[in-house]
């Protein structure tokens, strides 16, 4: 994905490389119009802010177990109904949005950070740091991921953290190659060559001068790769890794409802539908965002 | 050895599908047509003989579909050989039955004859004499004599070999510790043939009163095959199987199918009516579609599965067959050299504040019974009424000792980790989380679960010093002694809680052949170890099983406890059931798919 | 170009020879080993003699050199999970079922996510655009392939019982996994073909053709296509080795006897030699995978094309 990123906006740089308020306006103007992302938009933030505010909102607690209650359906106590020990459903959903979005976010964010610098780096510097830089992402990208994630949780063990921190670790190539097509395209444009003639340091046009023309596609990337993210960490909790009982994280919830669909529907449809809006609203609002900013693409 | 059983039907982590389970109720009914269209075939085939000879019992099936499908689910497990002899946990599935070990065990767990047929302690206690019917041969043309035994037995101790069940013998046999260390030949150990070749005499380090319990694990090799090939692993190959008991070798597929047909040259006495086994590998994935399907004629059921074929109109009316199998125990197991863990008060107050009951009838049932202490009531020396004071549920009570402790109310009780790792059958993932919720909740202290895959929870349980600070985990018998199970507490054991009092009990009973004297002995050390609570016993596993309506026989009656379904060790050479079961005539009653070429 | 592929080739070697190193250093310092028991530790002599029979008592980095040279000669050891086969052989006999689902996905997505992605972009902004890019490629994309298996097994196995609820050996076990696996890449690849048809259909170079009088199919076929084919391939070529060394989720939902599970029982088996072998065979599929598009991408370079427009 990062690739054609990289691509088309190297190519369009020179539209962002005019950044100012009036751009940003711009883009907002045209996220506005596109309906189908507006709406995804605001329920990305619902989704967030239900994350945020979980504790306020959730009627139970994540962990508040009722033996005698395992697995019933809703009611007017549990309006979604209870998991298999008990546990109010809904509440665990709500929960589960925290989970789940800290890890895409943190992850994400993560990958964000130690991606761009050494792409800037790469793209930048070219020569040897380069050569090197591509090695490494293609030693990332040959690592068969859940071999790694299962041998390094073995080694370092599980939690929330720990895999934001391996995810982030996994994530940090895509940035990367993005960052270093984005400054190996604007490293050579006019208003660069400028700055070096004029005796800028080198330091300040990295961040001062070409960051800001950078900083749109990153800024796309960064949403495009949540729900992938949301996607990956479903996927380890299924195999049991990372988030540790009794957190809810609907990837777990997935995984440990699922076997119940045929005993009780609920348990294992919630997670599904929340993974499934999830995913959505951030693609659809990713897509705006890119459109928004990108004036040229459709 | 008790794991094994379990991963059988044990998954990957969280990686079961049991809601599959449906899907193979609509295959079933598919099929269950077909069944129908061919029902007017009934197959009787009493009094008449099978292929090795027997006469099938009234209301059996025809000789042609005697045969028996298992399951086998390959995840977690490795398949190298046949033999015990040559490997314990890499064996692959219908391992076990190209002999005839010197004794075997009934559904009662009662140690009867096996190629012996009869076996004294000499009068210093020190060695015992097993007695070999003559007469029974190899397929090789060669008799069965203690030489077989003999070299299997050195075989096992060879470095060279490096066995994964050497602790078995060592200590036990005189000279195996030596030998397994490579200083002494394995010549040397105390396996010796006595007044004639069918004699065999064995040497132990000390009085030894469970020798006999001991030797239901003497599932020999032949010796001439041994020294032929230098290993056991000519049994997995047809043309080379070389075997004495009712079956051999007829295709060996350690990724898809192990099949066994009848051995025609049979000159043992236990011949079985079942003269044909399949073994069906599976990579995963859920089971009870498979049985529905009749694919498989059994199946092992963990409690999710129940609720499963509650709803399934062809499983909601089979009988579940229950028993102890290995007689597991579950339990919560402390570093007891750590603070909190080394104040016996602590320990005590979590034990008093385990709601086995609601535990179980919630998640378990009726696949588990309450454990009060390590043995399963129904094992050899098993007390619960004596321990029950030391370890009921009883909140009020755990709240005071921990406060006696000098933490009032979870006050200044430092955060804790549980380790478990997930195991489908014991429902391991909801009882970690109820546990630890009602210690949460009832004492107010911070009990925290860490899950681990299973190579690192072991190795990390198994470390001296261990890493875990308190973990959940089983035992499961090697053969029907306390002495067996109960020295998992002794010093220097499992686990690091030491205590003189404990060794000095259970050394006095390894000792001790008069059996009320050794009931006493094995009382007070149930009742020591209860108390001073090393670990946190919750509940002894039951197996269930589903077998295929046509499968009937003694083997599945009741025992003396009520216990129904084939008993441990299972239909191997190595135990009375596999004489016990046959197909029925009513096989056209269930979607069984036909196995061709088996018998 | 020879001489750039072959450079290219011996950097990719010194890669994945720093890959094996990583691999062999970070699965000896993992807890447990392959051979440890679960109910009683080994004593000290007994499990001394397992480690020297398996060369595992030897330093490291002699280990790594005694792998290194053995996979010169062509042999990559015994499996520690199924002793009794080779891991040559264990490969052989699961990765044609993972190469044959793999296949047919790649086939199937591929082909089909590019005649949506076209069709989409073509009909820009009418209600096949919509259908084909929100309903359709937005399914795939919306739920990880384990849900959507596990859902096409509840509906068409149990419901309506028309197929297999898993398993391998008759054709139709191929049908529900195949989908599965399919939407993802499909939907990508439907996303991806739009965007970059759109890119193009508004581009000078086609316009012009159009000005020029030249017949919309043609524009079609020879312009658009052609130039929206560049970007794909950087973009769908890397999800190739990830698609053909199969999926474990694919794989446990419908019992597939295939390469991907093992993905997961070598490591928690700590079963160093089929890691390694596993290891291998992605780096060496991404290896190809980096060549065969850099020639592709020469191949079919916008340039030469715009070349013979101009002309």
């Amino acid at each position: 994905m990062s690739a054609l990123q990289a691509r088309i906006t190297a190519r369009r740089s020179k539209f962002t490389a005019k950044s100012s308020s009036s751009f940003w306006h711009a883009a907002w103007y045209r996220y506005k119009q596109n309906k189908l992302a507006l709406v995804s938009g605001v329920i990305a933030i619902l989704i967030l802010l239900v994350a945020i505010f979980a504790p306020l909102i959730a009627p139970y607690s994540y962990a508040t177990q009722d033996l005698s209650q395992s697995l019933a359906g809703p009611s007017l106590k549990h309006l979604l109904g209870t998991d298999q020990l008990g546990r109010d459903l809904l509440s665990r959903a709500i929960y589960g949005a925290r989970t789940s979005m800290a890890i895409a976010i943190g992850a994400t964010l993560l990958g964000a950070l130690i991606g761009i610098p050494i792409g800037i780096a790469a793209g930048w510097f070219g020569g040897i740091t380069d050569f090197i830089t591509l090695r490494a992402f293609e030693v990332f990208t040959m690592v068969p991921q859940i071999l790694m994630a299962l041998l390094l949780i073995a080694l370092f063990g599980g939690g929330v953290l720990k895999l934001i921190l391996f995810l982030g670790v996994t994530a940090w190539v895509g940035f990367g190659r993005l960052a270093r097509a984005q400054y190996l395209a604007l490293r050579d444009r006019d208003f660069v060559i400028a700055a070096k003639a004029m005796g800028v340091p080198t330091r300040r046009i990295v961040t001062v001068h070409v960051l800001p023309s950078a900083m749109g596609p990153m800024i796309v990337f960064f949403v495009q790769q949540i729900p992938a993210t949301i996607f990956t960490a479903a996927g380890f909790s299924f195999l049991g890794l990372g988030v540790q009982d009794p957190l809810a994280d609907w990837g777990k919830m997935i995984n440990d409802g699922e076997q119940y669909l045929s005993v009780s529907l609920m348990v294992a449809l919630l997670p599904i539908l929340c993974i499934a809006v999830a995913t959505l609203t951030f693609s659809f609002a990713g897509d705006g965002l890119r459109d928004a900013l990108d004036p040229t693409s459709r | 050895m008790s794991e094994n059983a379990s991963e059988q039907v044990g998954r990957l982590p969280n990686l079961s599908r049991r809601g599959f389970m449906i899907a193979g109720g609509g295959a079933a009914a598919a099929l269950a047509l077909a069944g129908c269209n061919s029902k007017n075939a009934t197959s009787s085939g009493a009094g008449t003989k099978n292929a090795l000879g027997v006469t099938l019992p009234s209301g059996s099936a025809s000789a042609q579909d005697q045969y028996y499908v298992q399951a086998f689910d390959s995840t977690g497990a490795s398949y190298k050989a046949l033999d015990f002899y040559e490997t314990v946990y890499s064996r692959a599935p219908l391992a076990d039955e190209f002999n005839i070990p010197l004794v075997r065990l009934n559904s009662d767990y009662s140690i009867v004859p096996g190629a012996a047929t009869h076996w004294e302690q000499s009068s210093d206690k020190l060695s015992w004499t097993f007695h070999i019917k003559p007469g029974i041969m190899w397929s090789d043309g060669k008799e069965l004599t203690a030489a077989d035994y003999i070299e299997t037995l050195r075989y096992s101790a060879d470095p060279k070999h490096a066995w994964d069940f050497s602790w078995f013998w060592s200590g036990v046999i005189k000279n195996y510790t030596e030998a397994v260390a490579g200083k002494v030949p394995t010549s040397q150990i105390g396996v010796t043939q006595g007044s004639d070749k069918y004699t065999l005499v064995i040497n132990t380090e000390g009085p030894i009163a469970y020798i006999p319990s001991a030797c239901l694990y003497t599932t020999p090799l032949s010796a001439a095959a041994l020294n032929k090939h230098g290993s056991g692993t000519y049994n997995i190959n047809p043309s080379t199987c070389v075997t004495c008991g009712p079956y051999t070798l007829s295709k060996f597929d350690p990724t898809a199918t192990v099949v066994l047909s009848p051995n025609k040259k049979y000159s043992g006495p236990y011949a079985p009516p079942i003269d044909g086994l399949v073994g069906k590998i599976y990579a995963g994935g859920d089971m009870l579609p498979r049985f529905q399907t009749g694919e498989i004629d059994t199946l092992s059921v963990t409690p999710l599965d129940l609720k499963i074929a509650a709803k399934n109109s062809r499983t909601k009316d089979l009988h579940l067959y229950k028993n102890p199998n290995d007689f597991e125990i579950w339990y919560c197991f402390f570093d007891v050299t750590k603070s909190p863990w080394n104040n016996v008060k602590v320990r005590q107050a979590l034990a008093h504040c385990i709601d086995r009951d609601t535990l179980i009838k919630s998640l378990l049932a009726p696949l588990a019974t309450p454990a009060y202490g390590y043995l399963t009531p129904g094992y050899p020396f098993a007390v619960e009424d004596q321990l029950k004071p030391y370890t009921n549920y009883d909140p009020n009570k755990a709240k005071s000792l921990l406060a006696e402790a000098g933490y009032p109310n979870g006050k200044g009780f430092p955060s804790v980790t549980l380790s478990w790792w997930a195991n489908a059958v014991s429902n391991t993932e909801s009882v970690v989380q109820a546990l630890t919720q009602n210690w949460n909740k009832i004492l107010g202290i911070n009990v925290k679960l860490q899950e681990l895959d299973k190579t690192t929870f072991y190795d990390r349980m198994n470390k001296k010093p261990t890493q875990l600070d308190m973990g959940f985990v089983s035992y499961g018998m090697d053969y029907f002694d306390a002495s067996n199970m109960l020295s998992v507490y002794k010093s220097g054991g499992r686990h690091n809680w030491n205590n003189k009092d404990y060794d000095a009990l259970l050394a006095k009973g390894a000792a001790e052949s008069d059996t009320s004297k050794r009931q006493d002995i094995y009382t007070q050390a149930q009742v020591l170890l209860t108390q001073q609570a090393p670990a946190l016993f919750i509940f002894h596993l039951l197996y269930g099983y589903y077998y295929a309506p046509y499968m009937k026989g003694n083997a599945l009656a009741k025992n003396k406890d009520g216990y129904d379904g084939i008993q441990w060790p299972g239909f191997y050479a190595t135990s009375n059931s596999l004489q016990q079961l046959y197909v029925a005539s009513n096989v056209g009653s269930w979607p069984r798919q036909k196995q061709t070429g088996v018998v | 170009m020879i001489a750039y592929l072959a450079q290219r080739f011996l950097t990719l070697l010194v890669v994945m020879l720093v890959l094996t190193m990583i691999i062999f250093g970070l699965m000896h310092a993992v807890p447990g080993g392959p051979f440890d028991q679960t109910q009683q530790p080994l004593p000290g002599p007994a499990m001394a003699n397992i480690m020297h029979k398996y060369g595992l008592d030897e330093p490291i980095w002699r280990q790594y050199l005694n792998w290194l040279w053995a996979l010169l000669h062509g042999d990559l050891g015994i499996p520690f999970e199924q002793p009794t086969m080779s891991v040559t052989g264990l490969i052989a006999k699961a990765w044609p079922i993972t190469l044959i689902v793999g296949g047919i996905t790649i086939a199937i997505s591929y082909i089909g996510g590019l005649a949506m992605g076209l069709i989409a972009a073509l009909k820009h902004n009418t209600w096949l655009d919509w259908l084909l890019t929100s309903a359709v490629s937005t399914a795939g994309v919306a739920l990880p392939n384990y849900v959507v298996g596990f859902l096409l097994i509840s509906v068409f196995s149990v419901k309506l019982g028309w197929l297999p609820a898993g398993g391998w050996g008759q054709p139709q076990d191929l049908i529900l996994p195949v989908i599965a696996f399919s939407l993802y890449p499909m939907a990508l690849m439907a996303r991806f073909t739009r965007a970059s048809t759109l890119e193009v259909t508004y581009a000078d170079y086609v316009r012009m053709g159009r000005a020029r009088g030249l017949s919309e199919r043609r524009i079609t076929l020879r312009y658009i296509l052609r130039t929206a084919l560049i970007p794909l391939i950087t973009i769908m070529g890397p999800n190739i080795p990830n698609i053909l060394t199969g999926s474990i989720f694919i794989e446990a939902t419908f019992a597939l006897p295939g390469l991907g599970s093992y993905f997961t029982t070598a490591s928690l088996h700590r079963d160093y030699p089929l890691i390694l072998a596993l290891v291998l065979i992605v780096a060496v599929l991404w290896g190809t995978c980096y060549i065969l598009s850099d020639i592709a991408y020469t191949l079919v370079d916008p340039r030469v094309r715009l070349e013979g427009l101009s002309r």
